[in-house]
């Protein structure tokens, strides 16, 4: 139990009292409305992690552009697990990639993450034990914020310390945000399982957050909503806009474009490496990701067969 | 990347939605009769001495989130009165709990009403709301439950107006004390400070005393607002309200410490450092201070001298969030574990639980408590 309080106690010193603390003195400097206050600090704190945010975002890409031989690899070893996993780990060190690069950063924002979600439940008050709670939060060094307690939570239509009153539009614009940025991000995978993981929560975390945002604080939900837009503009500016793009094209316009695909892009060119320049990255995938994605994975796929062809 | 998922999922749960409003309702002694808020929104009247029921009435609110009494009632020689976090002033037969009437307000009751001849003084509004008709302060005719006059402020009232004189003192969460003519309801002062001011004022010697979110105590003269004396040595808010008696200011701070001043002129006399926060406001019985010091597990009633020692504390093992209700050698407060104690003081100063009321039956995490003290 004591060792419990002291992790909580460092929790909140770490990282609870310096977000509520820059919360509040965000809200003095934006004319009193928490609304703007939770906008800017979110984007603030996502500007700071911008480098851990787009490392991540080059390791997704990095890994995208091995799925063709990764999947290559797996079926040649299909049989023998133990082989696979060492070509594999023998690919990704070819091509300068981690296959836990894509985790790294995201543990060092997961605090991040839930400490900003904890600071805006406790910065508003949704009674009076909570504005009692918030008192040992403030800096006694920092005066100016406690002359603006107790915060006004009035934001558009909503109180930002209860659920969105209408209540729809903020639960669907989480959803959508949250879905827009995981098909932005979902790692590519060439195991079959993971990929049918990957759907399943591409659908199942937005429902979810959609979900919480019916009963939790409609601040939090403002968070969300800014926090997926930005993680979105900067994912596409560092891996490429099409996931976003193919959502606003037709069937028929897909399958148009594989049919113009040359036949020569098909066989898959030899796959660069991480360091190679960012526009020869670009070129790889191509106007359409996961199109080239799957394109590629056909070639690779009749290389197996010419080259068991060639054995018989 | 699933492990992740899965705990964030929990952290949102545990840390639970909107949280519910408990209340922290401290009690009123009137005859043999204790009347106090409980923390499942129902009114209850237990005998002083004993603790045995004598009736108990459930508020008819409707949503769990706007459950909760956080003021003393007000007790007249016919009714008992509440302000419920509904925003309804209820109003209970005193010798059997029948409802007599309920008025619902502008906006959620935190203080408690007060009462002035016939008519009950109460405030309402919420925290962060910018709604200005959800912030008035009400004078209510008792005896039929209508409003005689409203003074709109600026924002949510939730300190239990000081009447005095035909004068109610009240502070504002928009950072004004006033004073307000009850005959009509027309203000007579108001004082700006640094910081809101959620606790009630104390009213003594032509001195209005309060302490406010800028960690500041104040003394304002009763008649004209002017700022007497200013106590600026504490480092958090002053939550509840002081006490003054003997010409003696014990003021309670969130930082923890029980200030002693003079009242006359502000000087410190002494500081008792406690390791809780100070939430509720100190009372004094048998020539001692007791101080609810709120502080999780540790949470404790300490007795002490004039002279600021410590003679002795009883621990109570959860949060006291309330102020105490002191009827002869008896010390009454609520606790978080929804329990009600009664505390005996013995003529040597030590602390004997008295009884204690269980007002949860039901309470998923029964204490299997030894007696406190």
């Amino acid at each position: 139990m004591e060792f419990l309080n002291v992790i909580i106690d460092t929790w909140n010193l770490i990282i609870i009292q310096p977000m509520i603390n820059g919360l509040v003195l965000l809200y003095s400097w934006s004319f009193l409305n928490f609304g703007i206050a939770i906008i800017a600090f979110t984007l603030l704190v996502r500007l700071a992690l911008v480098p851990l945010t787009v490392k991540q975002s080059r390791q997704i890409k990095a890994m995208t552009q091995l799925q063709p031989l990764m999947k290559d690899i797996q079926e040649r070893n299909k049989n023998d697990r133990q082989k696979a996993s060492q070509e594999t780990m023998q690919l990704y060190r070819e091509h300068g990639v981690n296959p836990l690069g894509c985790l790294g950063p995201m543990f060092i924002q997961f605090p991040i993450w839930i400490g900003l979600y904890q600071a805006i439940i406790q910065t508003v008050p949704s009674n009076p034990e909570s504005l009692v709670g918030l008192s040992k939060h403030l800096y006694v060094w920092l005066p100016s914020v406690h002359s603006v307690i107790p915060i006004n939570s009035n934001f558009l239509w909503m109180d930002l310390a209860l659920p969105d009153p209408t209540p729809f539009v903020m639960p669907v614009l989480v959803g959508v945000s949250m879905w827009v940025m995981q098909k932005m991000t979902t790692m590519p995978t060439a195991d079959e399982r993971q990929a049918s993981t990957n759907r399943m929560m591409l659908w199942m975390m937005p429902v979810m957050f959609g979900f919480f945002t019916l009963n939790f604080p409609s601040g939090l939900a403002v968070y969300w909503v800014v926090s997926n837009v930005v993680g979105v503009v900067i994912q596409g500016f560092v891996t490429g806009w099409d996931p976003l793009l193919n959502l606003f094209k037709f069937r028929r316009g897909e399958d148009d474009a594989a049919e113009a695909v040359p036949a020569a892009s098909l066989v898959p060119a030899p796959v660069p490496s991480v360091e190679e320049s960012n526009d020869a990255r670009d070129r790889d995938v191509g106007q359409n990701g996961r199109r080239s994605n799957r394109n590629r994975s056909k070639g690779a796929r009749r290389r197996t067969q010419r080259r068991r062809n060639r054995r018989r | 990347m699933y492990i992740l998922v899965l705990t964030a999922v929990l952290v949102l749960i545990g840390c639970n939605a909107v949280r519910r409003p408990e209340g922290w309702s401290a009690g009123t002694v009137s005859n043999d009769t204790l009347f106090i808020g409980t923390m499942q929104g129902e009114v209850l009247a237990v005998s002083k001495d004993t603790g045995d029921t004598e009736w108990r009435r459930e508020l008819p609110t409707e949503e769990d989130a706007d459950k909760g009494l956080y003021g003393s009632p007000a007790v007249t020689d016919e009714i008992v009165l509440v302000g419920g976090y509904d925003g309804v002033l209820y109003a209970y037969n005193k010798l059997d709990g029948s409802p007599m009437w309920q008025e619902r307000l502008a906006g959620r009751i935190v203080g408690g009403p007060s009462i002035s001849g016939n008519l009950a003084i109460v405030g309402t509004g919420a925290a962060g709301s910018s709604d200005r008709s959800e912030n008035v302060l009400y004078a209510v005719d008792i005896t039929e439950g209508d409003p005689v006059w409203e003074y709109t402020g600026s924002g949510p009232i939730w300190s239990s107006p000081a009447v005095v004189d035909g004068v109610a003192y009240f502070g504002s969460l928009d950072h004004n004390v006033y004073a307000v003519n009850v005959n009509d309801g027309s203000e007579k002062w108001n004082y700006r400070l640094g910081g809101a001011v959620a606790s009630g004022v104390s009213v003594q010697d032509d001195l209005v005393i309060f302490g406010g979110f800028d960690s500041n105590l104040y003394a304002l003269d009763a008649d004209t607002g002017n700022l007497k004396w200013k106590f600026p040595d504490a480092t958090r808010w002053y939550w509840a309200s002081p006490l003054v008696q003997d010409g003696v200011v014990y003021a309670p701070s969130l930082d923890g410490t029980l200030y002693a001043l003079d009242a006359a002129s502000g000087d410190l006399r002494w500081r008792y450092v406690s390791e809780g926060q100070l939430v509720g406001t100190p009372a004094i019985i048998n020539d001692l201070i007791a101080v609810p010091v709120a502080d999780g597990g540790n949470s404790r009633i300490v007795l002490l001298e004039k002279n600021g020692t410590e003679q002795a504390a009883c621990r109570i093992g959860a949060d006291i969030r309330t102020s105490l209700e002191v009827s002869d050698d008896l010390i009454y407060f609520a606790a978080t574990d929804h329990t009600i104690m009664a505390l005996r003081i013995k003529p040597n100063g030590n602390p004997d639980e008295e009884w204690v009321y269980k007002t949860d039956e039901d309470d998923p995490h029964p204490r299997d408590r030894a007696k406190a003290c």
